[in-house]
Formats: C-alpha cells, sequence, structure tokens
C-alpha cells in the first residue's frame, strides 16, 4: 500500500490515546469503525470519513494548487483507505496510517505529472494580498495555505516533505528521484519565497490596520 | 522572524497541522459510488483462480462431451447401416449354403458372434460345437444371466422366423443338462417379431457384460470361425451387432469417421506467423519516479515479434476439432535512451537499475572507479530487450467446409513458459561507452497465460496437404511480471502461415 515508504518516524498526530473513559470510549468506537468499514458496512465507512476528513482535506490542500486538485487527492487517498483498511493491524495511528496514504497519493501525483509541471519564476508581487478579514489576526492560516499552493509543484512538495512530513533531504532525493542538492535548493527556496510572501502579507496587514 | 527561516518552517508548521477543513459533499459521492466499483473488482480477484480452473474444466467437459455424443450418434448410424433387410437376404441365401454363409459372415466381422442352430448345421460340424459350448459352461461355475439374455441361443423352443414364417427349434444342446437349473432361461417363446425386436433392444444394453465375456470365451477356445445361421432371427442378429458395435465402437468408430468425413483424425500443422504485440503496462508496485509505468512504456518500442510452431489438429467429429502443439515466439523491444538511477539490489549492494517493462536487472560496469553511490545517476544509451517463450496452446474448433475450402474458427488459451529473457544495454560512462548485457530479468515470471482467438482459413492442396493461413489474437490472461514495479501484459495478433500434413 504505501508505494513510497514514507518515513515512518515522520510526526503523526495520534487519533486516539485513551487516557481518559471518553478517549476509551472513542477508541472503541473507531475499533467499531474500522471494523464496520473492512467488512464493507457503508454506513461505518461513512462515519470514518467524517471522522478523519477535516484533517486529511488539510493535508491534500497542502500538496496541491488549489482546492479542486486536493479533494482529487482526497479521493483517491480515501478510496485506497478503504481499499487497504484490512492491513491495519491496531498497531499504530490510524491518522497517521490514513496521512501516509494521503501523503503518497499527493507524491503519485506529483510524480505522474511531473513532466507537465512548467518551471515557475518566483514572483512575490503576483501573490495575492491577504483580505480585510485577515487583517486582525495579521495572517489567517488560510492565508498561509494559500501561500504554500502558490508554490511550483516541486517547492511545494519539498517544503511539505521537510517541514511538515518530517522527512531528511536524502529520503526526499530517494522519494522524489532528485539529488540531496536539489532538494536542499529547492527548500531554501521555498522558504525565501514564503519569507517574502509572509513579510508582505504583515506589511500589508498593518498598513490596512492604520488605515482604519 | 523576518530573517530567522527555521521560524518560517515553525509557523507553516504549527499554523497548518492544526488547521482543518472540510471539503464538498461531492467527494463522499464520488468515493462512495468508486466503493462500489471497488467491491466488484475485490470480488471478481478474490475467484480469480477459482474463475481459470472453472474455464478449463468448462474447455474440457464441452470437449468431453462432443465427443461423447458425436461417438453415440455414429455408433447409431453404423447400427442403421446393417439393416435387417440385407441380414434378411444373407439368411435366404444362407439357407442353400450355410457353410459358405458363415464363414463369409465370420471373415467380415471377427468379432461376431452367431446362433447356433443344429438343424442348419452341418452332421460333422456340431459334435465340436456342442464340446466346446460344454466347456464353457463347465468353466463358468456362476450361473450365467441368460434369464436377461435376448437371445434365446439355449432354448429349445419354438421361434418365428420373419423371413420365412417357420417355426424353428432352437438348439438346447450346447447347454449341459446339470446346467439348466442355474441357467433361468426364457420360457416364453418369441411370438411376434416386432415385440422381439424392442425386447431384444432393450435388453441387450444390460447383457453387455455377458455377451462380452462369451465371446471372449469363445475366442479363447478357438472355435472361430462361427457358424452363422441364417434361420436365426434377424432381430436378434440386429441386438447382437448392437450391443458388439458399443463394445468394439472406439475403432470402429473413428475408422467410419474418416470415411465418412474424408479427413484424418490427425493433422500436424507447421507454421510461421509475424505477430503485431501491444503492451499494456500497469504500475504495481513503483519505488521511485523511474519506476513509473508511463515513464517506461514512452520509451518503449516493440521492433519485432514472431512465432513459430507446430500444432496438431484432432478431430472428435465431423466439425469439431480439438488442437494443441508447441509454438516458439520472439519478441524483440528497442528502449530508448534513459537515465538509470543506482539502487540497493536484494543483497543491499548499490548498481545502477534498469527498468524496463519486462522487470529489471542491475547493471554492474566494469570501468574502474565507477562504484556508484545510492541515487547517483547515470545513461543507459539505446537498450534492447529479448523475450523468449514456449507456449503451448488448446484451442476448441469448429470446422466449415466447402469445395477445398475449410474455415475454422476457434477459442482456447495458452500456457506460456519463459525460455529466455534478456537485457542490453550501453552504459555512457566517463571513459566512454560500455555495453552491458543481463540475461537474469528480474521480476519476469517464468510463465504466463493467454487467451486465444483464431479463424484458420485452409486451402486443400492435395489428400495430404493443406495451405493454411491462420489469424489469431493472443490476450494476456495473466501479466509477465511477478513482484516487479510494473505489470506488462503482451497482447498481439498473428498472422500464421503454414502447410497441414495430414496424418
Amino acid at each position: 500500500l504505501l508505494f513510497y515508504n514514507i518515513n515512518p518516524e515522520y510526526p503523526t498526530i495520534p487519533l486516539y490515546k485513551a487516557s481518559t473513559p471518553q478517549e476509551v470510549e472513542s477508541l472503541e468506537h473507531m475499533k467499531q469503525l474500522i471494523e464496520g468499514s473492512v467488512n464493507g458496512n457503508r454506513q461505518s465507512q461513512n462515519q470514518l470519513y467524517n471522522l478523519l476528513v477535516p484533517k486529511m482535506f488539510v493535508v491534500c490542500l497542502r500538496y496541491s494548487k488549489n482546492h479542486d486538485e486536493a479533494e482529487e487527492i482526497l479521493q483517491e487517498g480515501f478510496i485506497k483507505m478503504f481499499e487497504f483498511i484490512h492491513q491495519y493491524k491496531f498497531n499504530g495511528s490510524f491518522e497517521g496510517w490514513v496521512r501516509k496514504i494521503m501523503v503518497n497519493c499527493a507524491l503519485q501525483r506529483y510524480r505522474s505529472k511531473r513532466q507537465m509541471h512548467a518551471v515557475v519564476n518566483i514572483d512575490v508581487t503576483a501573490l495575492e494580498q491577504p483580505g480585510n478579514d485577515d487583517i486582525i489576526s495579521q495572517i489567517g492560516t488560510k492565508e498561509l495555505l494559500k501561500m504554500v499552493q502558490q508554490l511550483s509543484p516541486a517547492y511545494r512538495t519539498i517544503f511539505n516533505l521537510y517541514v511538515l512530513e518530517g522527512m531528511k533531504h536524502r529520503e526526499i532525493a530517494e522519494h522524489l528521484g532528485i539529488s540531496e542538492g536539489t532538494s536542499k535548493s529547492n527548500l531554501s527556496d521555498a522558504r525565501a519565497f514564503l519569507q517574502k510572501a509572509v513579510n508582505n502579507s504583515m506589511q500589508f496587514a498593518k498598513q490596512n490596520l492604520n488605515q482604519v | 522572524m523576518n530573517d530567522d527561516l527555521h521560524n518560517i518552517d515553525d509557523l507553516f508548521k504549527k499554523a497548518l497541522e492544526e488547521h482543518t477543513e472540510l471539503p464538498s459533499s461531492a467527494v463522499w459521492n464520488s468515493i462512495d459510488k468508486n466503493l462500489d466499483k471497488k467491491k466488484v473488482v475485490s470480488i471478481s480477484k478474490k475467484y480469480n483462480t477459482l474463475k481459470w480452473v472453472a474455464a478449463v474444466l468448462l474447455l474440457f467437459s464441452i470437449g468431453m462431451a462432443m465427443y461423447t455424443i458425436r461417438i453415440r450418434i455414429k455408433n447409431k448410424e453404423l447400427v442403421r447401416e446393417h439393416p435387417a433387410e440385407k441380414d434378411r437376404g444373407n439368411q435366404k441365401k444362407g439357407t442353400g449354403n450355410n457353410q459358405e454363409e458363415s464363414s463369409g459372415s465370420a471373415k467380415k466381422n471377427s468379432n461376431n458372434i452367431t446362433v447356433i442352430n443344429k438343424s442348419n448345421l452341418p452332421e460333422d460340424k456340431l459334435p465340436s460345437d456342442e464340446k466346446a459350448a460344454e466347456h464353457i459352461t463347465k468353466q463358468n461355475q456362476k450361473p450365467l444371466l441368460l434369464n436377461k439374455f435376448p437371445i434365446t441361443i439355449r432354448e429349445k423352443s419354438a421361434g418365428t422366423n420373419p423371413v420365412n414364417n417357420k417355426k424353428e427349434n432352437y438348439d438346447e444342446s450346447i447347454v449341459p443338462n446339470d446346467d439348466k437349473d442355474n441357467i433361468a432361461v426364457n420360457k416364453e417363446p418369441p411370438e411376434n417379431p416386432a415385440e422381439n425386436f424392442v425386447l431384444a433392444k432393450e435388453r441387450s444394453i444390460d447383457n453387455i457384460l455377458v455377451i462380452s465375456n462369451l465371446k471372449e470365451r469363445l475366442q479363447t477356445l478357438a472355435i472361430q470361425p462361427v457358424l452363422q445361421i441364417p434361420a436365426v432371427s434377424p432381430i436378434t442378429n440386429m441386438a447382437l451387432k448392437e450391443v458388439l458395435v458399443k463394445h468394439n465402437k472406439t475403432a470402429s468408430i473413428q475408422q467410419h469417421i474418416m470415411k465418412e468425413t474424408g479427413s484424418p483424425l490427425l493433422s500436424a500443422t507447421i507454421f510461421f506467423s509475424p505477430d503485431l504485440v501491444s503492451n499494456d503496462v500497469k504500475n504495481d508496485h513503483p519505488h521511485f519516479m523511474e519506476e513509473d509505468s508511463h515513464e517506461i512504456k514512452k520509451d518503449e518500442k516493440i521492433k519485432s515479434s514472431y512465432t513459430i510452431g507446430v500444432l496438431i489438429d484432432y478431430s472428435t467429429g465431423k466439425s469439431w476439432k480439438l488442437e494443441s502443439g508447441v509454438t516458439f515466439s520472439t519478441r524483440f523491444t528497442d528502449i530508448d535512451p534513459k537515465t538509470i538511477y543506482a539502487r540497493p539490489d536484494n543483497n543491499g549492494n548499490i548498481n545502477y537499475r534498469f527498468n524496463c517493462s519486462a522487470g529489471y536487472s542491475y547493471v554492474t560496469l566494469k570501468s574502474p572507479g565507477l562504484s556508484p553511490a545510492y541515487g547517483d545517476s547515470i545513461s543507459a544509451l539505446t537498450s534492447k530487450n529479448v523475450l523468449q517463450y514456449i507456449g503451448v496452446p488448446f484451442v476448441v474448433k469448429y470446422l466449415f467446409s466447402k469445395g477445398k475450402f475449410s474455415v475454422t474458427p476457434g477459442v482456447g488459451i495458452s500456457a506460456n513458459f519463459l525460455t529466455k529473457g534478456k537485457i542490453e544495454t550501453t552504459i555512457a560512462t566517463t571513459t566512454g561507452n560500455e555495453k552491458v548485457t543481463s540475461n537474469d530479468i528480474l521480476g519476469l515470471k517464468s510463465t504466463y497465460f493467454s487467451g486465444l482467438a483464431s479463424l484458420g482459413v485452409q486451402y486443400k492442396l492435395n489428400r495430404a496437404f493443406d495451405l493454411t493461413f491462420i489469424p489469431a489474437a493472443r490476450f494476456a490472461l495473466s501479466p509477465i511480471n511477478k513482484e516487479a514495479p510494473v505489470k506488462t501484459y503482451l497482447n498481439s495478433i498473428g498472422f500464421a502461415t503454414g502447410i497441414t500434413i495430414k496424418l
């Protein structure tokens, strides 16, 4: 199932660590849902989907350029998850396991469309300016997500794998079929791009606050 | 924060990991629909093996059923070919010269069992036959089940001969008196010939063992040729013939089929077939970018492919044929220049890995100082892949013939056994080009199965040879790879041309 052998040590957020009665109940409920999904129970599958989709969709958004592409990855990831859910042995975090699938789907998509990706010149001025709604919190999470999405596919993938999946450059190079130097260089460029984008956004937010 | 790049990482990590967002409801609807499709696929995969076993059994059963039905039909036809009139005619003639007629019949059919009528036997022949019969009954300690036997050969009773309408006395002399009690004979004399015929037909099958047993004993005692007595009822003769035809049906039916269809039971076709091959390459276990099926397929072009072989046809009847034999196919694939990467092999050694649709192999360069590190890349110039298989087809064919032409559509399966898999490539190194050949392609299965659909056309040159043209589609039922990055299905259309020799 895990086509690209994502580093198993990358940080994951366990869906459940049963320490309180509520969590134990939640754990049991989760087990039931997983077992129901293994047996092909559509109601269990739907409940499991509803439980996981808020976080998984953000994972997909990080690896895609827009909302539609993220939904395609999400759909593919969940189909794979339900197809191979019988392989989950309750050994680790279920959310982490599902997240791996989502990342794998995103990487597979990136690699299959790699030939079509044009080289993107970083042009900070082309970034959309944050809206008035985000001024109070200066930079909202959605704005940050949008910045990531505006990275070129290569930069975005490497930034995600390094920063959010916790992979090393050696592993990234191995999985993407590039050299370590390329991985480091792309990460550096991605950071520079995001840095400028954040600065611009902050300045824009301050200007708007002053005007108000 | 502005100048600290690591803060950027933390900022995004913290913000995005805790962020949640919902997609549109259309996503679940699509997943829901796709899960239904996957369920269907998984069931079909689950029973994949059983499906193939069932297909083979079905083909085998159809073949056997056709064979059996054909044999039965021919059996009936053979019986019809010896009508009662013929027997009657013989009997009429036989009254004039019984001895000659009987010996003539015996020569025609050595397996024939005759009924002995004492009144028509020459006087000097009778004693020896009586002794022989006596010997038989003595040998047979268990009572013969002659009560079921339709022909009252040992019964002294009045029988009507439909030919001369005479009441005849049947000989009882071959049954010793002391054994008569053990033999439950039919006490009622046959009165109506038609009824007797039906009775004989019904009982004849039950008496196969008895007849064959008796026949063997007679042969053992070397009392052949046994006299054919024309005075006996023709109905009795027919029943006997039917039983004997069934008993000896295999050889006689095969000869009959040959006579009737004018074609031999066996024929051999030697052919050569240029093939048009199409590779269907799908992802199986790709770990790296260069192992993606699209990457592999776009670099490959099948240069040539051909099949030679010998096929043996076996006629199971007038129209149906079974075909099998041996084929030998060779396929050459050209691979465009591409970059290959150093990857760990199964032993943990780092070598350049060459991927193609057939599988993969590790390229070890002889040039000094070229030990690669993990992830290193190098250019592989134009490469070539050769695959050779021996195939054993099994095809069911149906024959349409008109004049000198015959058309035989057929379907079947073929098991293909790998005999050779080779990758030849030239690696561009800093010291020049180095040619590397690998005869060990990893991830390549030793056997794969393909389905066959053919439409053979034959032109009869003479009694011994036919000119044959067989366009055939071969579609892969299983991939040629196992535990490889990709699954490759070999499909092809062949145009076999050859000569058929009638054996």
